[in-house]
């Protein structure tokens, strides 16, 4: 079941730390990408809101347009400061990627937990050449890494190499 | 060829029928699902004399119809082994073929209901791996044919493996039956404690969610016949308001303690769980009867969970957590054994994971952030109220902002419960102060982590932690975020270095 492994003494200060590790960004365009994106799922609360201020009786539109304004607020101002906050690793034997600028999380999968890798492209993302790069492991669709934003090139280079590093494993 | 009957030395390589009585297990699955469309169709048209007339009449022809298509369903139902594939042909209308790769089973589980039971029957399900649905059932068995067509299943599996001559297989089912012990078994009287000691206040919502739920859905109909009695007790009703909130109460009480026993009883009536070398095995339930087989390396973590009723008469639960594809069976109710005494646990702990032991490095929540959630939580949920009621009850109503201290002190009092110890073989999360939880989960069994924080919880350094398994995920909220940093860097590196097969 479990065979006799090598047990040596392992000095935890010498561990590989990743948070001294430079990551690395998504390009610029990827905020041009979000924005665009922003714009197209606002349409539909602006359409409503134009709605509110025709049909509604008085308080009301001033009310709805606080609450869509400030979401819509909180959303523009989230890209470019969440921008800053995204951000990935590639080390030799796992995936790191860091993302949030309100509530932040780090999420890595090690390269022999990996089940299979996924690179795709949507049409809004295709006009600005950027792909999304999966990841999934077997823990569940929760602990599943998608990285979107990504270079075309640099996603396929990423995934090829961790999908040969992978297959060492299986 | 086609032998209804069936001898008793069973040739399972030949296309053959299942037992003649599963006829009577067909029929009772349709009036089963019937019944249920029935229900429906009544609860909508009983109040008009036209529904009752409709049923009484189309009853007899439903009826028949549905025994000739049971003798159908049974008819037409064969199956077999040819080469390492098992093939089922079955259906009445719509034929269907069904090929199942010996190499691609996950697991074979033996059940019997009630029915099957009193007919002498089983049931045989095979898991493969995949998603929800891939389940093949074949539903009226004799228990020997069933035993014998399993163990056909898995020699074929493991032959396709190619890791076992036919010998060493042999030898190794000799040696895992000689090591095969009882763990634990649970008499009438076991079960009647564990039913007792429930979380009775969750088996009383459960019950009240159920019945609410199902008022609703027929309420219309319900206030249909009792309109008129209703609106002259309306009065009355609202002044006895009180003693039906007392009634309601105990009966509450009451209802709750039987559902728990009754529940208890009827899933782990005389369980038995046994311990390989290499398999939990798990027998369990009256009505329905269950049997887990879970390979010792596919456990991805044990969850050990008592309450304060519990302790008091030194029992504690453990739930086996398998990775996902075990199958279905095993998922949906996660594998529990419900009593165990502590030297049983440490025996099962110890069984599933041979070299445990508890792990060195120690974390330790930061219990002032939790008393501050729970105040937090609590400030929001009682202060709209205080203000509600302050005009009716004037300064009594302040009294409920004293809520807010207790909740903080126990916010304070669990967050101190909360600890995480790991090292490179296994990590060990406590947690809880009434309803206490213990989780062992072998570090390499982690299939990827997650550390998480917000802008406010930053100032003050704390950090959330997510492990994911193969069988769900954990969390450790509230730790220092420098610890965090290094338990991070500490497990990954035990993960990647790690070349064991995880399942």
């Amino acid at each position: 079941m479990y065979p006799e492994i090598e047990n040596e003494r392992v000095d935890t200060r010498e561990l590989p730390e990743l948070e001294s590790l430079e990551f690395q960004k998504h390009p610029a365009r990827y905020k041009t990408y979000r924005f665009l994106l922003s714009a197209l799922i606002w349409i539909i609360p602006i359409t409503g809101l134009i709605i509110a201020w025709i049909f509604s009786p008085m308080p009301w539109p001033w009310i709805v347009t606080g609450i869509i304004g400030f979401f819509m607020a909180l959303n523009l101002i989230g890209i470019p400061i969440g921008y800053r906050y995204r951000k990935y690793v590639l080390r030799e034997r796992d995936l790191t990627y860091k993302k949030g600028w309100i509530f932040f999380s780090t999420v890595t999968i090690p390269f022999n937990r990996i089940q299979h890798t996924e690179v795709s492209q949507g049409p809004i993302e295709k006009k600005y050449d950027l792909c999304t790069l999966k990841i999934f492991t077997a823990g569940g669709s929760t602990s599943d890494l998608s990285i979107p934003g990504l270079e075309e090139d640099e996603a396929q280079r990423i995934r090829d190499y961790v999908a040969k590093k992978a297959a060492l494993y299986a | 060829m086609l032998n209804p009957s069936g001898p008793k030395d069973w040739n399972l390589h030949e296309p053959q029928r299942q037992s003649l009585m599963g006829v009577v297990v067909y029929i009772l699955r349709n009036i089963r699902a019937i019944v249920a469309i029935f229900l429906s169709f009544l609860a909508v048209g009983a109040a008009n004399p036209g529904t009752w007339l409709f049923f009484s009449l189309g009853i007899i022809p439903l009826g028949i119809f549905m025994l000739v298509f049971a003798y159908y369903q049974f008819k037409n139902f064969t199956f077999h082994v040819s080469g390492d594939k098992l093939l089922i042909h079955k259906g009445v209308f719509v034929k269907d073929r069904l090929v199942v790769e010996a190499e691609r089973i996950q697991s074979i589980n033996i059940t019997e209901n009630f029915v099957q039971r009193l007919i002498g029957l089983v049931s045989l399900k095979v898991d493969t791996a995949g998603s929800k649905g891939n389940e093949l059932e074949i539903p009226a068995l004799e228990r020997a044919r069933a035993e014998l067509l399993k163990k056909l299943l898995y020699e074929k599996k493991a032959e396709a493996a190619g890791d076992d001559t036919e010998e060493s297989t042999e030898e190794k089912s000799e040696l895992a039956e000689s090591k095969k012990r009882t763990l634990v078994s649970l008499s009438l009287g076991d079960l009647i404690i564990v039913g007792l000691t429930e979380n009775h206040l969750r088996t009383g919502l459960i019950a009240l969610a159920f019945v609410f739920g199902t008022y609703s859905q027929y309420a219309e109909y319900i206030t249909q016949y009792f309109d008129d009695p209703l609106e002259s007790y309306a009065q009355q009703a609202v002044n006895a308001g009180l003693v039906a909130l007392v009634i309601f109460i105990i009966l509450y009480a009451v209802i709750s303690v039987i559902l728990s026993l009754v529940r208890t009883i009827l899933r782990f009536f005389n369980l038995k769980a046994t311990l390989n070398t290499d398999a939990v095995e798990i027998s369990t339930g009256l009505l329905k009867r269950n049997e887990f087989r879970v390979p010792l390396h596919k456990v991805q973590f044990l969850q050990l969970e008592s309450n304060p009723l519990r302790r008091a008469v030194g029992f504690e639960s453990a739930k086996i957590k398998p990775s996902n594809s075990v199958g279905e069976v095993a998922n949906q109710q996660s594998i529990e054994i419900p009593a165990l005494k502590s030297a049983q646990s440490e025996s099962l702990l110890l069984g599933v994971f041979e070299n445990f032991r508890i792990p060195e490095k120690k974390l330790e929540a930061n219990a002032w952030a939790y008393a501050r959630l729970n105040a937090i939580i609590f400030a929001t949920l009682t202060i709209p109220l205080t203000i509600a009621i302050y005009s009716v009850l004037s300064y009594f109503a302040l009294v409920i902002l004293f809520l807010i201290p207790i909740g903080a002190v126990f916010g304070f009092f669990y967050g101190r419960s909360v600890r995480l110890s790991y090292d490179e073989s296994f990590i060990v999360i406590r947690k809880g102060l009434l309803f206490t939880k213990r989780i062992v989960l072998p570090t390499f069994k982690i299939q990827s982590i997650r550390k998480g924080s917000n802008i406010i919880l930053r100032r003050r350094n704390l950090s959330h932690v997510d492990l994911y398994s193969a069988a769900g995920s954990r969390a450790v909220r509230f730790l220092n975020t420098d610890d965090i940093d290094k338990f991070y860097d500490f497990v990954l590196y035990s993960v990647e270095k790690n070349t064991e097969s995880w399942m």
